[in-house]
C-alpha cells in the first residue's frame, strides 16, 4: 500500500493502480471522455489531465500510476481552462443537432461542454456536408461528422470483439474512423455500445425514443446460455431498443449480434393474440375459456383413456414456467417430457452426474486458466461472451488458447494449434493430455475405477492415436509441450462435442484438475433439464404412438425432428401450440395459446454456468402466460407448488458425489446407411421466433458447406447447387466453400432452412450422407 | 560554423542578429552548411528549436510549412495535436495572407502552450516549439507580418520524420510505429511494418545489440522500453500460430542478381531486391544459411528453427539457394558476371585473427580457433572431447559464446581471459551477466604469453598481468603488461576469440575489385558499389567485423542501389536517408533531457530458464513475452517522433 494526495485529501491504495483509478474510487471526479473501463487506457481526448508536482506538464490521469507520495492536483483553473480549450476543439466541426441525435440525453459531450460552461462554438467551422457513408454493418449507422475521435469505437473492436474492422485513417484534423477490414464485421455492436456521442447508432428500430421518455428494464437475454444482461428500453409497450451496460454482470455491457440486434421480434404484428382452433383445415379464433376447457377435456380424455401426453418445453421457457408445467405433468397418469435442451444441456448434466462432479462455474475462472481448449463449439454464434471473456484472459494474462473442431472456429485467429479433425475423434486429444497427467504417477484422489480408467488409456500407444487422428509429429510435441508448461487448463465444450469426447473430457478433468466451460446455446437449457430431470428424445415423443396429444411450449420441433415424422405425429395426435409468433408448428395444432415473449416473461433463467439470471417483464407487456398457466393448473385439479424453484435446481446441480468415477465410456457409433461424408448440424438452436427479426435478415448465409479439398476433387464452386442424400432422403442447396474445414466433412447451418434436418437421425450426431454437384 | 545567425537548439539561444561577422558567437550545435548534395543549408526548424544562417529567410512562410508537415504526420490520436494545430495552422496562413488581426499572436502563443503542454507524443510536444521559439524571438517579426509589412526568401522545405530510436538503428527501423501496433493489438500488422526494413525480425529479436534502448527516452523515466523483446514477440506470434506472412512484392521483372554469402548482409539484400521483381540467386560456401547468425551463433541464443523459418519466407520471394559453393574454387566472379546483371558481395569476416603468441602456429592439439570452435559445435561436433578444461581468450560475444557454449557440450572448468576490465568488454552485457550466473570463471587485465605444451597437445597458457595506461584511438584506455607478473592457468583448450578477418582469398586480380589498406573490401559508403561498376558490398566483409543489425541495413540499402543501378538511375542517396545522416549527426537522443513523464512502470524481462540447468542444454534461454506482457511492454513507449525541417537554397 502507497500513500498519494488527491486535492489535499490524504489516499491509501495499492500499487499499480492508475490515478483515475484512485481518484474513482475515492469520489473524486476527473472529467474522461476517451476512457472505458473495458478497454486499456487510450489518451485521445486529454480531457482526464491533472497536476502532478514536481512536473510542468499536466499529466493524464487514466494513463499514469501513482507512486508514493505523488501530490496530484485535479481541478486548478489552468486545468479547466485546458480541458475547456480541448473541448472547443472538439466542436470545430461537431454538428449541433442535438435535437435530432439519437444520443441526446445520454451524450458524453452534451455532459462535458455544459460542465466547462461552453455556450458557443468558438471555432466553429462549416466544413463538409455530412455524408451517407455505409458502415461494416447495416445494423449501425456512422454520422462521420459527429465523431469525436475518441478512438474506442477502433480499441474495442481490436480488444473486446477481436475483429480489427475499424483503423485510423489520415493525418492531423483530417484523420477518421474507417472500415479497414469489413469482412471481419459481426454485428456484435461493441463500437456502437462505446460509442460516447451520436456517431454510431442503431439502425434497426424504426422508431426511436428519449432516453427521458422511455422506461428501462433490466432483464436477462434470451438467445444463448450465456446469461447476458439487457436492457430493454420501450415506451409504451413498444420495444424500441436494446443496449447493454458496463455494471451489469456478467458481461458488463458486450453483447452480441443476437442479443442487441434480435429482439425487434418482440413488436411483430404477427403475434398470436387470440386462441385459434382448427378442425381440419378450418380454423376459427375462440375464447380464451372456450379453449382452456377444451384442452382440459382433451387432456382428461386422453388420460381416462390410458394414452400419454407428450410435453416439449422450450429451452428459453423460464423455469417458473417449466416448474408449472412439470406440475401439470403430474395430475396426468402418463406424462412424457421433452426439449430441444435434450441434445447438450440434458446429456451433460447426466454425464456430470455420473461421474459425480457439481454442474457449474464461475466466469472469473476463465482468468484463472493460462491454456483454454475449445471444442465442439464456434463461440461466434453459440456463445460469443464467452469468446469475449477468452480474449479478456489472452489480453490480461497472456492464456494460450487451443481448439479442436472441424473447422475454425471464431478463437482460431489467435489460437496456438488449430487441431482440425473429423467429428468424434476430438477424443484422442483429450486422452492425449489426460496421459500427461497419469504418467506423473499419483493416483486420482477421491476417484474410483482409477486402475481401469490408466490401464484403458495406457492400453493405446501413442502413435495409434496419432495416426488415427492424423496429427503431425510438430503439433503433438507443440501440444505436450503447451500442457506441460501450464499451469491451469480450462476447456470450453459446446453441443458438437460427441458423447465420447465429452466422457474423455471429463475423465481428463477429474485427473488434472483442469476446469470446464460448457458453452450452451439455449438461454435456460440448463434450468429446464434440472426441473424435468427425465428428458426424452424429442424424436421419440414425436414416433410414440401411445403418446395421444402433445402439448408444444414455444418450441418448433421441425427444427431438429425429420418432418416425415411430424407430419404422421401431425395427423395421428392431438397438438396443442403455446407460442409467442406462430411456427410452423402452429399450422398443425389444433389449438393454439397465445404465450409470452421473452419481454413479457417474468422469472428465472439458469446460464450454462449455473448462475441465476432474472427475466424481469417490460412495462405494458400484453401476455402473462405464468397466470395462465397457474390457472390452468388449478382448472386441472392441481396445486401450486410451494417450492422454491431455483433453490431446487441450485441443489439438484450442485450435488456431488464424494468418490467421483471416471466414465469409462464405449466410443459412439454414427449410425445410419452408408455414404462418404459426414454432415453435421450447428447452430440448430437458436430461438425460432428469430426469422421475424429484421435484423437476422440482414445476415444470413447459405445452409450448405463444403471443404476446399472437396470442393476440388468435385469440381464445386462458390454458390454451385448440390445435392446430398442417404436413406433417409434427399435434398438439394446451395454450397459456400469453407477453407478452414477438414475433408469428408459438410457443415450444415440452417438459418431457417430446415430441410436437411431430414437426413439425420439424431440431430446431434454426424449422418453419413453422399454429395454431388446438383 | 560561422554560419549560424540565430540558435535556440537545446536551450541554447545564441542570437548574432546585427553582430559583424567576427563577433559571433558560437553555439554548441553542430550542423552542416551543406545538406549532403551540393543544396546550403538556410534555415532548420525542429523539436529543439531553431536554427537561422541567412537573414533573409522568410520565417513565417517556414513556420506555416512546418505547422503543415506537423499537421500531416499528425496522426490523428490526440485532441490538442491533430485540432490544435490545424486551428494555429488556420490562423498562421491567415496572418500570412494579410488577413492577420492584433490578438493573434498571444492566442497562438496561448493555444501552442496547450499542444505542448498536453499532446499524446512528440510530434505534438515539439511540433509547437519552432513556433513558441518564433513567437518569442522573433515577436518584432511576428508583429511585422501582422501588419502585413514583412516577406522574405521562400526557399525548398524538405523534412523528415525521426525519434531517439530510429535516428541510431543501422536498419532504420519506424520503431514508435510497430510498438504502437503491438500496443494497439495489431500483432501481424506490427511485423509488416518491421519487415519494411528487415527480413530478419526472430533473429534481430534475439540477439541484436540494441542501441535504439540506449537511445530510448523512457530511460529517462524509468527504463528503456524493451524494443528488441517487442520485435522478437510480433515475429514469434506469428511463427508460434504459423501464419503465412502477408508480403507485397512486386511480379517478376526478368533482370537476374548473384548474391555471395547467405548472411544477413546477403540475404537482406536478395530479400529487398526479390520484393522488387529481380530473380536472386545466393551463392554459399557452407551447407546451411545465416552465416555467422547459423553457425556463430549458439542455439541457446539463436534456435536453429527460427533463422530456417525465416530463410523459408525469404525464399518463398523468389530467391534461390545454392549450398556448398565457394566463389572463387568452384566458380570465379567472371563466370558469375556472365549469367547475372549485378553481383552483390557479402562474404563477411569469418576467420580468426592471431594473438602473436607464441605457439600459436605448432597445430597443438587443443589450440582451436573461436569460430572454428563454434563452427564445429553449431554442426553438431565436439572438437576436441577429450579435453575438459577450456580458456577462451577475448572480450567480445564470439568470446562469450564460446565460454557458455563449452559447458554446453560438457565443459566444465571454463574460464576467459580479457586484457582489459569488465566494463570495457565490447561483448553485450546480459551475455557477460548470463555467462556468470552459469558459472564461467573471468580473469580481467591478463594477456596470453605463451602456450604451454606436453607431447603436441596443450595443457597450460602462460599469462601477464596488464594494468591500463593512456587511452588508445578508441577511446578505451591501453592495457599495459605488468613486468614480473607471469601465471599459468591449467587448461586443455585453448581458443582465442580476439577478433575476426575477412577471407578475400576468393579475389582474382583481373575482376578489380579493390581492397583497402585495412584488409576490407572497398565500397561507397552511400551507393554501396564497390570498384566495379555493376559489383556492390556491405557486411563485415566492408566494414570489418561489426554488428548483425548493420550487416541486414546496409544488405537492404544496397538492394535498393543495386535496383538503381538496373534500371538505369543515378547512384544518389535518397533523401530518406539524407535526411538519416543528418539527423545522426545533430544526434535526436538528449540524455541530459528532463523528460515530464510521471509515474513509473517497470520493465518487463523475459524469463530466463534456471542456470544451474540451462547451462547443460542447448534450449533456448529466454522465453519471449506473452501477449499480455507485450501489451504492458509496448504501452510505456513515448512515440517520440518528431520532426526536423531545413530550409534550403536551390544552388
Amino acid at each position: 500500500m502507497i500513500s498519494v494526495t488527491i486535492d489535499g485529501k490524504e489516499i491509501k491504495t495499492e500499487e499499480k493502480r492508475t490515478i483515475l483509478e484512485v481518484a474513482r474510487e475515492n469520489g473524486v471526479y476527473i472529467p474522461t471522455l476517451c476512457y472505458h473501463e473495458r478497454l486499456f487506457p487510450i489518451g485521445s481526448c486529454r480531457l482526464c489531465i491533472v497536476e502532478i508536482e514536481g512536473f510542468d506538464r499536466p499529466q493524464t490521469s487514466c494513463n499514469t500510476y501513482v507512486t508514493e507520495g505523488m501530490k496530484i492536483k485535479t481541478n486548478t483553473e489552468r486545468l479547466y481552462l485546458m480541458r475547456r480549450e480541448f473541448l472547443k476543439f472538439i466542436l470545430m466541426e461537431h454538428p449541433l443537432d442535438c435535437p435530432q441525435c439519437d444520443k441526446a440525453g445520454e451524450c458524453k459531450l452534451q455532459d462535458l461542454v455544459y460542465e466547462h460552461g461552453i455556450e458557443k462554438g468558438e471555432y466553429k467551422i462549416d466544413g463538409k456536408k455530412e455524408r451517407l457513408e455505409p458502415f461494416s454493418t447495416p445494423l449501425i449507422r456512422k454520422w462521420a461528422k459527429r465523431c469525436v475521435l475518441c478512438l474506442r469505437c477502433y480499441h474495442a473492436c481490436l480488444e473486446s470483439a477481436g475483429r480489427g474492422v475499424l483503423g485510423i485513417k489520415g493525418g492531423g484534423y483530417e484523420a477518421k474512423i474507417e472500415v479497414v477490414r469489413g469482412e471481419e464485421c459481426i454485428s456484435c455492436g461493441e463500437c456502437l455500445s462505446v460509442c460516447p456521442v451520436g456517431a454510431l447508432t442503431e439502425n434497426l428500430s424504426p422508431k426511436k425514443t428519449r432516453p427521458w421518455m422511455a422506461e428501462e428494464t433490466v432483464t436477462t437475454c434470451s438467445h444463448c446460455g450465456f446469461g447476458c444482461s439487457l436492457v430493454l428500453v420501450s415506451q409504451d409497450g413498444y420495444l424500441a431498443k436494446v443496449k447493454g451496460e458496463e455494471r451489469l454482470l456478467p458481461n458488463s455491457g458486450s453483447l452480441c449480434v443476437r442479443g442487441r440486434f434480435g429482439y425487434d421480434f418482440a413488436n411483430s404484428d404477427s403475434r398470436i393474440e387470440r386462441c385459434v382452433r382448427r378442425i381440419y383445415d378450418e380454423k376459427r379464433e375462440i375464447s380464451l375459456e372456450e379453449a382452456e376447457s377444451e384442452l382440459i377435456s382433451r387432456l382428461k380424455a386422453i388420460d381416462s383413456e390410458g394414452g400419454g401426453v407428450g410435453f416439449l418445453l422450450s429451452p428459453r421457457l423460464t423455469n417458473e414456467e417449466a416448474y408449472l408445467i412439470a406440475e401439470l405433468g403430474k395430475i396426468l397418469k402418463k406424462a412424457y417430457f421433452s426439449s430441444s435442451a435434450y441434445f447438450f444441456p440434458y446429456k451433460l448434466i447426466n454425464l456430470y452426474k455420473s461421474a459425480g462432479i457439481p454442474y457449474g462455474y464461475d466466469y472469473g475462472d476463465i482468468n484463472a486458466c493460462d491454456l483454454i481448449f475449445v471444442t465442439g463449439s464456434d463461440l461466434l454464434t453459440d456463445n460469443h461472451l464467452l469468446g469475449v471473456k477468452i480474449r479478456e484472459a489472452v489480453k490480461k494474462r497472456g492464456t494460450k488458447v487451443v481448439t479442436v473442431d472441424q473447422y475454425d472456429s471464431s478463437l482460431s485467429n489467435i489460437a496456438h494449434i488449430n487441431f482440425r479433425v473429423r467429428p468424434g475423434l476430438e477424443r484422442i486429444v483429450f486422452d492425449v493430455i489426460a496421459l500427461e497427467f497419469i504418467r506423473e504417477g499419483d493416483k486420482a484422489l477421491n476417484v474410483s475405477n482409477y486402475e481401469e480408467f490408466r490401464s484403458r488409456l495406457l492400453a493405446t500407444e501413442r502413435e495409434e492415436r496419432q495416426k488415427e487422428l492424423g496429427l503431425k509429429d510438430e503439433d503433438l510435441k507443440e501440444l505436450i509441450s503447451l500442457v506441460r508448461r501450464s499451469e491451469k487448463i480450462g476447456i470450453v465444450i459446446g453441443s458438437g462435442t460427441k458423447d465420447s469426447t465429452l466422457a474423455s473430457i471429463l475423465n481428463l478433468s477429474l485427473v488434472s484438475g483442469s476446469l470446464l466451460f460448457p458453452a450452451i446455446e439455449q438461454s435456460n437449457g440448463i434450468g429446464i433439464s434440472a426441473i424435468l430431470k427425465n428428458v426424452l428424445s424429442p424424436k421419440d415423443l414425436f414416433k410414440d404412438s401411445n403418446i395421444k396429444g402433445i402439448l408444444v411450449f414455444e418450441e418448433e420441433p421441425a427444427h431438429y425432428v425429420p418432418d416425415s415424422l411430424l407430419s404422421e405425429a401431425y395427423k395421428s395426435k392431438y397438438i396443442v401450440n403455446f407460442t409467442f409468433l406462430p411456427t410452423y408448428v402452429t399450422n398443425y395444432a389444433h389449438l393454439v395459446f397465445p404465450f409470452s415473449g421473452f419481454h413479457e416473461k417474468e422469472g428465472t433463467y439458469v446460464s450454462g454456468s449455473g448462475r441465476i439470471g432474472y427475466v424481469k417483464r417490460m412495462k405494458m407487456a400484453r401476455i402473462d402466460s405464468l397466470s395462465f398457466l397457474k390457472d390452468l393448473l388449478l382448472k386441472l385439479g392441481g396445486s401450486i407448488p410451494e417450492g422454491d424453484v431455483t433453490k431446487e435446481i441450485n441443489q439438484y446441480l450442485k450435488e456431488e458425489k464424494k468418490e467421483k468415477a471416471f466414465i469409462v465410456e464405449s466410443r459412439t457409433e454414427v449410425n445410419g446407411d452408408d455414404g462418404e461424408y459426414f454432415l453435421v448440424a450447428k447452430d440448430i438452436f437458436k430461438s425460432p421466433y428469430l426469422k421475424y427479426s429484421k435484423g437476422m435478415s440482414l445476415i444470413d448465409s447459405s445452409p450448405i458447406y463444403i471443404s476446399m479439398e472437396d470442393a476440388n476433387s468435385l469440381n464445386i464452386r462458390q454458390k454451385d447447387k448440390v445435392r446430398i442424400w442417404n436413406g433417409r432422403g434427399s435434398e438439394t442447396g446451395e454450397v459456400s466453400i469453407e477453407k478452414s474445414l477438414v475433408k469428408g466433412v459438410i457443415l450444415y447451418k440452417p438459418a431457417f432452412d430446415f430441410r436437411f434436418v431430414k437426413l439425420f437421425d439424431e440431430i446431434d450426431k454426424p449422418a453419413k450422407v453422399k454429395l454431388e454437384k446438383a | 560554423m560561422s554560419g549560424i545567425l540565430f540558435s535556440s537548439w537545446q536551450g541554447e539561444v545564441v542570437d548574432n542578429r546585427g553582430k559583424p561577422k567576427e563577433e559571433y558567437v558560437t553555439p554548441k550545435v553542430k550542423i552542416p552548411e551543406k545538406f549532403l548534395d551540393g543544396k546550403s543549408i538556410k534555415a532548420f526548424f525542429g523539436w529543439d528549436g531553431i536554427l537561422l544562417l541567412d537573414e533573409e529567410v522568410d520565417i513565417l512562410d517556414m513556420l506555416i510549412s512546418y505547422m503543415e508537415a506537423v499537421q500531416k504526420e499528425s496522426c490523428g490520436r490526440c485532441i490538442p495535436c491533430s485540432k490544435g494545430t490545424f486551428l494555429v495552422l488556420e490562423i498562421l496562413k491567415r496572418i500570412y495572407e494579410g488577413g492577420g488581426k492584433r490578438e493573434d499572436l498571444d492566442r497562438l502563443r496561448t493555444i501552442a502552450e496547450y499542444i505542448k503542454g498536453s499532446s499524446r507524443c512528440s510530434i505534438g510536444q515539439t511540433g509547437v516549439i519552432p513556433l513558441i521559439d518564433t513567437l518569442r524571438y522573433f515577436a518584432r517579426e511576428m508583429e511585422k507580418y501582422v501588419l502585413g509589412e514583412k516577406r522574405g526568401k521562400r526557399y525548398t522545405y524538405s523534412y523528415a520524420v525521426t525519434a531517439p530510436c530510429m535516428s541510431v538503428c543501422p536498419s532504420n527501423l519506424n520503431i514508435p510505429k510497430y510498438v504502437e501496433e503491438i500496443r494497439d493489438g495489431n500483432f501481424l500488422e506490427a511485423l509488416a511494418t518491421i519487415r519494411e526494413k528487415t527480413c530478419l525480425p526472430g533473429t534481430l529479436g534475439r540477439v541484436c545489440v540494441r542501441p535504439c534502448e540506449e537511445n530510448c527516452r523512457r530511460a529517462l523515466v524509468d527504463e528503456p522500453v524493451s524494443i528488441k523483446w517487442l520485435k522478437r514477440f510480433a515475429a514469434d506470434y506469428e511463427m508460434e500460430r504459423k501464419k503465412e506472412p502477408v508480403i507485397k512484392k512486386s511480379p517478376v521483372d526478368g533482370k537476374k542478381v548473384a548474391v555471395i554469402g547467405a548472411g544477413p548482409a546477403g540475404l537482406s539484400c536478395a530479400y529487398y531486391l526479390a520484393l522488387r521483381g529481380y530473380r536472386v540467386k545466393i551463392f554459399e560456401r557452407l551447407k546451411e544459411p545465416g552465416g555467422m547468425a547459423a553457425v556463430g551463433i549458439p542455439d541457446y541464443r539463436l534456435p536453429r528453427e527460427v533463422l530456417r523459418r525465416e530463410v523459408e519466407i525469404i525464399k518463398k520471394q523468389g530467391v534461390e539457394i545454392e549450398y556448398g559453393v565457394t566463389v572463387g574454387k568452384d566458380i570465379t566472379i567472371s563466370e558469375i558476371k556472365k549469367d547475372f546483371d549485378a553481383i552483390f558481395i557479402g562474404v563477411g569476416a569469418q576467420t580468426s585473427t592471431k594473438m602473436g603468441v607464441e605457439g600459436e602456429d605448432k597445430g597443438l592439439k587443443g589450440f582451436i580457433p573461436g569460430i572454428k570452435y563454434l563452427f564445429d559445435i553449431n554442426s553438431g561436433v565436439d572438437p576436441y572431447p577429450e579435453g575438459k578444461r577450456v580458456v577462451v581468450v577475448g572480450g567480445g560475444n564470439v568470446a562469450i559464446d564460446c565460454v557458455r557454449t563449452s559447458f554446453r557440450i560438457g565443459k566444465t572448468d571454463v574460464n576467459l581471459v580479457y586484457r582489459r576490465s569488465k566494463a570495457e568488454m565490447p561483448a553485450d552485457p546480459v551475455e557477460v551477466r548470463d555467462a556468470e550466473d552459469e558459472g564461467v570463471k573471468f580473469h580481467f587485465l591478463c594477456n596470453p604469453v605463451r602456450i604451454l605444451e606436453k607431447d603436441g597437445k596443450v595443457c597450460g597458457v602462460e599469462l601477464i598481468r596488464m594494468e591500463l595506461g593512456e587511452p588508445d584511438e578508441s577511446g578505451r584506455r591501453r592495457p599495459v603488461p605488468v613486468p614480473g607478473s607471469e601465471f599459468v592457468i591449467e587448461t586443455d583448450i585453448l581458443i582465442p576469440a580476439i577478433g575476426q578477418a575477412i577471407d578475400l582469398s576468393f579475389l582474382d586480380e583481373k575482376d578489380g575489385i579493390s581492397v583497402t589498406k585495412r584488409g576490407t573490401l572497398y565500397a561507397d559508403p552511400d551507393t554501396f558499389m564497390t570498384s566495379v561498376p555493376g559489383i556492390f558490398s556491405a557486411g563485415d566483409c566492408v566494414t570489418g567485423p561489426d554488428v548483425l543489425v548493420r550487416a541486414a541495413g546496409n544488405g537492404r540499402r544496397a538492394a535498393e542501389m543495386i535496383d538503381r543501378y538496373l534500371r538505369g538511375s543515378e547512384l544518389k542517396l535518397p533523401e530518406e536517408e539524407r535526411f538519416v545522416k543528418f539527423f545522426s549527426e545533430l544526434k535526436v537522443f538528449n540524455k541530459k533531457e528532463r523528460v515530464e513523464v510521471a509515474g513509473k512502470m517497470e520493465r518487463l524481462h523475459l524469463k530466463m530458464l534456471d542456470p544451474e540447468k540451462r547451462k547443460w542444454v542447448f534450449d533456448e534461454v529466454e522465453e519471449g513475452y506473452r501477449v499480455d506482457e507485450a501489451y504492458y511492454e509496448s504501452m510505456r513507449c513515448l512515440r517520440c517522433y518528431r520532426i526536423g525541417m531545413v530550409a534550403l537554397s536551390h544552388d
